[in-house]
This record gives structure tokens, sequence and C-alpha cells, in this order.
């Protein structure tokens, strides 16, 4: 088996309503851009798999990693698991190259790729991870809604001038619905253009100050309290926590950075993204390093349906994984219909607030083509 | 607005011709008629424009359209220690674009009627270079090149061994040794820090391959041996480094983040830090890098090995700092000579009559364009 030929098209998908992510202060952002990735292969198979990213990933794989991977048997993922990670020193982040790969693995043995991998679980259990910063009368208005939907945890964003004022979401919904949900809370703190039209940059003693008030909250994470490579503070905020896990990693690249992070005690909970951090089967690999010193791994997936998809497989096929990312935030332009407008049918819960990994071969993606090449902007074919 | 406020940034993607076939020892079988560099500039309301240039195509250009550029228009280009945070973040999505620091300082340099490394507190205005050879040839060859490389004035010179078997590599060193003793410095670089190890690229060494080749350099006298093992393999670089006395391990340039130096001299991994202005950090990021190596009792040497700009960027970065050492100046006859890798520079570096590099003294970094070269092989535009 050989790959025959790499293409990438750059989609430009529109959400329908406004949205105004917590991360972007008061910018309305449009659309969800992609890049679809399909790897061809001499025996019909092809792989999926999508960036995060705009034309930059479509020109990082087209310089990088195609070269490299055009003629080569897809199946010695290990062997090609390099290219990604060099292709960083001069390119775009394109890790989300391994997701094809296992893409054409699974389809090969005709398992979703959950399976090949051990299959820890059928389902993981979903958090519903707002973006928006919203009053708390409003935000109490969503989580009923989120409970009578069956979510059992939520996620929101901290990003208002004065943090404290942030609390009284939390304080809100604990007084409303008790301890019916879990609570985390994400701070964007890692990166995001810190003090350019981003958010206030919190600092050490602003972190545990917010931290301690959250645990008294039985909050379950403060997530990116701090910058994502202040590996010391961050150890020195967790050391000073009881019952509050702190967690980050999404915009940590490398199986060195999650090694790093391990091994410093930055963290309770690993965050790394198959489109975003590493490879997915490299991710693999942090999770065995977190299981051996007893942390756990909770994917960020913020971001598109097909990236959704991957973390789910991976999310369920080790045992430390709590709860996936689940992005939902009506009635925003960014709901699950819109993250998954790319694929045939959304991702969605059961009844128990579980994400079931569908029992399809790969990663079971199946694409909405005719929406997809609808809003292609541009397509780069490298055989 | 200020003279300095930031109005524009604008990217000439150029595709610059070298005069003969050209065969990179790390990039095993390929030929190389030409290398792509992508022109910044950045624009003021004052009309003062910076200058700096990516090693890199289309991938740093729109990065920087991206992720860099709407970041930057009406933030004052003077205050660059305030925008630095936005090429970090940059990286987390797109190519690494620290060199855009460059053409910030270099406007900076230009308000204050100054030279980057008088702005910075000059240590010295010119630096002793090192002849960086790039093919892997044969004794005989490699002898008569450095008699041609004396000739020119040099007093060191950079072989690179990537033979499969490295007992070739290293009959090149006694060779040069026996024939011109002392009168030249020998470094070598194995580039084992990254370009796809073992795939289509060359040989990756263990750490015992490295110590085996380590020993045998020290007992020839060797100055560096750059780049032996992974640019991740803290312990296995440190372990290495143990184990010699006087032959300094050197490495760097595919590192990225002053996070990654510090962590590099804090695990003890390398002697001579080799970082570049336009590949790993803004230029006075390094200046940083370069603090705590002082600290730390080691040498910083950058990499050069992209571009006259980048050149330029990184002999002012050295003139500023007491801890340098040798200059790695690009020179490799017929196919990549001096000339090639500063064709779009109006003035040529060149060494002086006892090896070294004299810095230029006009304001900024001054980079001074051969415009109707540049024009005549842009093949891209942007912003």
């Amino acid at each position: 088996m050989k790959i025959e030929s790499i293409t990438c098209r750059v989609v430009d998908l529109p959400l329908q309503r406004p949205f105004h992510p917590a991360w972007a202060r008061g910018r309305n952002q449009p659309n969800i851009l992609m890049v679809l990735v399909e790897v061809a292969t001499d025996e019909g198979v092809t792989g999926i798999a999508a960036a995060h990213a705009g034309v930059e990933a479509a020109i990082a794989i087209e310089r990088f990693v195609a070269p490299y991977y055009i003629g080569q048997d897809p199946l010695f993922i290990e062997r090609l698991a390099p290219v990604m990670r060099d292709s960083e020193i001069l390119g775009a982040p394109v890790y989300c190259m391994e997701v094809a790969l296992w893409d054409i693995a699974g389809k090969v043995a005709g398992m979703p790729v959950a399976h090949m991998w051990g299959g820890y679980s059928d389902r993981v259990l979903a958090y519903c991870a707002t973006a928006e910063v919203r009053p708390p009368e409003q935000r109490v208005e969503d989580v009923r809604r989120m409970l009578a939907e069956g979510y059992r945890a939520v996620k929101f964003r901290f990003h208002l001038d004065d943090p404290f004022e942030d609390l009284k979401v939390v304080e809100a919904v604990r007084a409303a619905v008790g301890d019916r949900i879990a609570i985390m809370v994400d701070a964007n703190q890692a990166g995001v253009e810190p003090g350019h039209g981003g958010h206030r940059l919190w600092g050490l003693p602003t972190a545990l100050s917010i931290a301690r008030e959250l645990q008294a909250m039985n909050v379950r994470w403060l997530e990116e309290p701090l910058p994502r490579h202040e590996y010391d503070n961050l150890r020195r905020l967790r050391d000073k926590l009881d019952t509050l896990p702190i967690a980050g990693g999404e915009d940590n690249h490398g199986l060195h950075e999650f090694k790093l992070l391990i091994e410093k005690g930055s963290y309770d909970i690993l965050q790394p993204d198959a489109l975003l951090s590493e490879g997915v089967g490299q991710m693999r690999k942090i999770a065995a390093l977190a299981e051996a010193y007893g942390l756990e791994v909770a994917p960020h997936t913020w971001g598109n349906g097909i990236g959704l998809l991957a973390n789910l497989h991976l999310a369920a096929a080790i045992p430390n994984c709590p709860y996936l990312e689940f992005p939902h935030d009506p009635p925003s332009g960014f709901d699950l219909a819109a993250r998954d407008q790319m694929l045939a049918e959304p991702l969605t819960i059961d009844s128990e607030g579980f994400v079931h990994v569908p029992d399809r071969p790969g990663f079971g993606i199946v694409l909405d083509e005719e929406r997809i090449n609808r809003h292609t902007v541009s397509t780069h074919t490298s055989r | 607005m200020l003279p300095t406020t930031i109005t524009g940034v604008r990217s000439r993607v150029v595709d610059l011709p070298l005069p003969a076939e050209f065969r990179p020892a790390w990039g095993r079988g390929q030929v190389q008629t030409s290398f792509f560099a992508t022109i910044v500039e950045v624009e003021t309301a004052g009309g003062t424009v910076g200058r700096t240039a990516a090693e890199a195509g289309p991938e740093a250009a729109v990065s920087i359209d991206r992720f860099v550029t709407p970041n930057l228009i009406g933030q004052d280009a003077a205050a660059p220690e305030r925008l630095i945070g936005i090429l970090r973040d940059a990286e987390v999505l797109g190519s690494p674009v620290y060199c855009v620091e460059v053409a910030l300082w270099d406007i900076v340099g230009k308000i204050a009627g100054l030279p980057a490394y008088k702005l910075w507190g000059a240590e010295k205005d010119r630096v002793p270079a090192y002849c960086a050879t790039g093919e892997v040839r044969d004794a005989g060859r490699r002898v008569e090149d450095c008699a041609r490389i004396l000739d020119e004035g040099f007093r060191a010179v950079k072989l690179r061994f990537h033979s499969d078997d490295v007992r070739e590599d290293i009959a090149v060193v006694e060779a040069i040794g026996k024939q011109f003793g002392k009168r030249l410095a020998i470094l070598v670089d194995a580039n084992q820090a990254g370009v796809l190890p073992g795939t289509g690229g060359h040989r990756q060494w263990s750490v015992q391959t490295a110590t085996e080749v380590a020993l045998e350099l020290e007992r020839l006298d060797v100055t560096w041996l750059e780049e032996p093992l992974p640019r991740h393999d803290h312990d296995g670089l440190r372990r290495l480094r143990d184990r010699l006395g006087t032959l300094r391990l050197a490495g760097g340039e595919n590192n990225h983040g002053i996070h990654e130096f510090r962590a590099l001299i804090d695990d003890g991994c390398y002697d001579v830090l080799q970082p570049d202005a336009v590949l790993s950090e803004g230029v006075y990021q390094l200046r940083k890098v370069a603090a705590l190596a002082e600290a730390a009792g080691l040498l910083v040497a950058p990499h050069t090995w992209t571009h006259g700009i980048g050149l330029l960027a990184n002999l002012h970065l050295v003139a500023s700092i007491p801890n340098s050492s040798w200059f790695e100046f690009p020179h490799e006859p017929p196919g990549w000579p001096a000339s090639a890798l500063s064709q779009m520079l109006a003035e040529k570096p060149w060494i002086d009559a006892d090896g070294y590099l004299p810095v230029p003294d006009r304001p900024g970094f001054g980079i001074e364009l051969d415009e109707e070269l540049v024009e005549r092989y842009t093949v891209a535009r942007f912003g």
C-alpha cells in the first residue's frame, strides 16, 4: 500500500448567527476555517483529517510533509510521525496528518480506531464547553437547558477585566442548580495575544486567589490560569491547592513539551488536541506518561467536528480521560450543528451526557461533500 | 498616531537562484538550484521602514498576514518588547515568524540613527568568521577546499558529517588536520537535531554513536561538535557532554522560544547555543538567551544559514554580547557561495584580512536591498 496523493482543501464554513468567543474579546467570529486533508492510496482507501487552520496549514503540508509521504506505506505511521514534528521547525503545525494515517489503518482493519487502540470504553462523558462571556442570569438559564438536554458538566470562560466578577457566574449557577452539574473554568491565559486585544494577564497571585474561590465552590478544574511555558509557576500554583485540579496544554506542542509539563508537575489534567498539539497516536504516548504519573488527559477539541471525532477515539481508548470537551454554545452561532456542519451528521450526547464512538471504520468521518464543495476556497494537491 | 505607529506589513516571497547545483548534506540526495526567502517590510506612519526576512516560502507570509499583521497595525513599532507576545503566539497555529522582531528593531535603530549592536551596548565591531560548508565531499577535495578557504582569510571551517559510515567523515577531519594543523580550526556539524530523521533523511545516531564520534573528534582537537542528537533529547545531550573534556557541544538552531533555550541551559545540554534571529526567537529575545548563557558560562554562536538579511541580524546580535564565539559564514562554492546567500543585499558581507566579519555601521541592521534583483525574483506578494 502506497500513498498516492494528498489533497488539502481550505474550507471557509459560515456561522449562521453572531459568535463572540471570549478569547477574541469583542470580535465576532463569522466562520469556521479548516483545512480538509485527504490522503489517497493506491488501494482506494482514503484517510481523512482536518487542520483547525487556514491556508498556512495547506502550504506547510504541501511543502514539508507531502514530499516525504507520497510513495510511502501509510501503515508505517510511527516512521512517518517525525516528519510532522520536523515540519514545525519551519512551517505551521500539521499534527492533524496522523489522523489521516490512522483513519486509513482503521479502514484497512475495518475497525473504529478506538477499538484498534484497545477500546477502554464506547462512550465518553461530555462537558458542554461554552465560549462566550455572558451575565450570570443568562448562564443560569443556559445551564437549566443543558441539564434538560442531559449534560452533566459545563465549562465557563473567565475573561472580564476583574476576574472576581467572573466568579459570579459560578456562584449563580451553584445557587440555582447546586451540585447537579460539574463546573469547569477556563481562563485562556496560556496564549492568545496576551496583552494585545486579548485579555488581562493574571499572574500567579491572582490565579491563586481565583483558584481558591473556585476550590471552595467545588469546581472540577481550572484551565490555563498562566502562560503556557510557565512550568514552575504552574507547579507552585498547583502545590498550593488541595482539591482543585489545574488543567492545560492545548497550546503546547510536541511529546517533549508534555513530558516537561508532566515532569515539572505543572498540571493535573493535560489537554492536548489531536489537531493542534501532537499526532493523535503520539498523544497516546502522552496519555501513557500521564497515566504513569497519576494524571488525567482531557483533550481540547475546540475547532471542528473532525477534530472532535479524532479526539473522541483517543479519549475512548485510554483509561485516564474523565471528560471530552463538547463545544456547543447556543444561541450563539457556534453550536453543535455549526461545529459539525462538515459532517453528514453532528455528534450528539445520549440521555446520560455521553458521546458515543461511532461504530464505523477509522474515525468514522462521513463528510457532507456537497456543503464542503460549496465552501471550498482553495485546493492544494500533491502527487 | 506616532511617527513609529505601524501602518502596514508587506511580504515578498523570492525564489533566488544558486549559481550552480548544490547538494546539501542535510537533504541527502536532494539537488538544490534555488532557495526561498520571504522579505518583510514593516511600514510606519513617519515613513521609516523596518526590514527583515524569513527563511521560508509563502507559509511565513501567510502566517504574518493571518496572525501578526492584524495585531501589529496601530501599535508602536519602537516598543518591540511589548509586541513579542504576538510573534510567540503566532507559532501556536502558524509558522514561526520570529524574524519580524528584526524589522521592529530595524525601525528603532533607524529612529536612533544607530546600528542595532550599538543601540544594545556594543561589545565588538567585528567577529571571527568560520567558513561553513554545506556538502559532503571526500578528503582529497576538502583538503583542496581548505587551502582556498585559508587563502580567502578564514581561520576556521565547519564540515558536515553525513556519511552512513562515520569513519569516512572522520577521515576528512584527519586529512585536513594533517595538512594544515593549527592554522585552521575545525568544527563539525552532524545535523541530527531534526531534518526528517529516518525518512529520506540520514542515519540517526544513538547516544553511543555520538559518543564514539565525539571522543574521536576530541582526540583530533576539533573545536565543537554540532547537533549530535535530536533537538529535544536533553538527557542524551547532557550525558554525552558529561563524557567530554575539550570538545564543545553546540546546537539549538531548531529549538524555538526562550523557554526552550532556558531548558537547554538548565539541563546542561550544550556548551555553545546556536539560536538564529530569523528562526528561533526574536533577535532581542536572543539577547536574553545570551544573558542566560553568560550567567551559565556558555557561548552563543548563532546559526546563520538562511539568507544575507538573517546573517546581518545575527551579526549585530553577537557584536552586542560578550560571550560570542566563531560566527557562521555560509560559503560553499560553487553551489552556495557567500555571494548567493547575500544576493538580495546591495553590499555583500565579506571577511577582512584577519578573517573577521565587520558589522556594517549603518542605522538599524544596515539592510540595503538590491531592489532590482528582489523584484526580478519575486514570486508572490502578501499584505
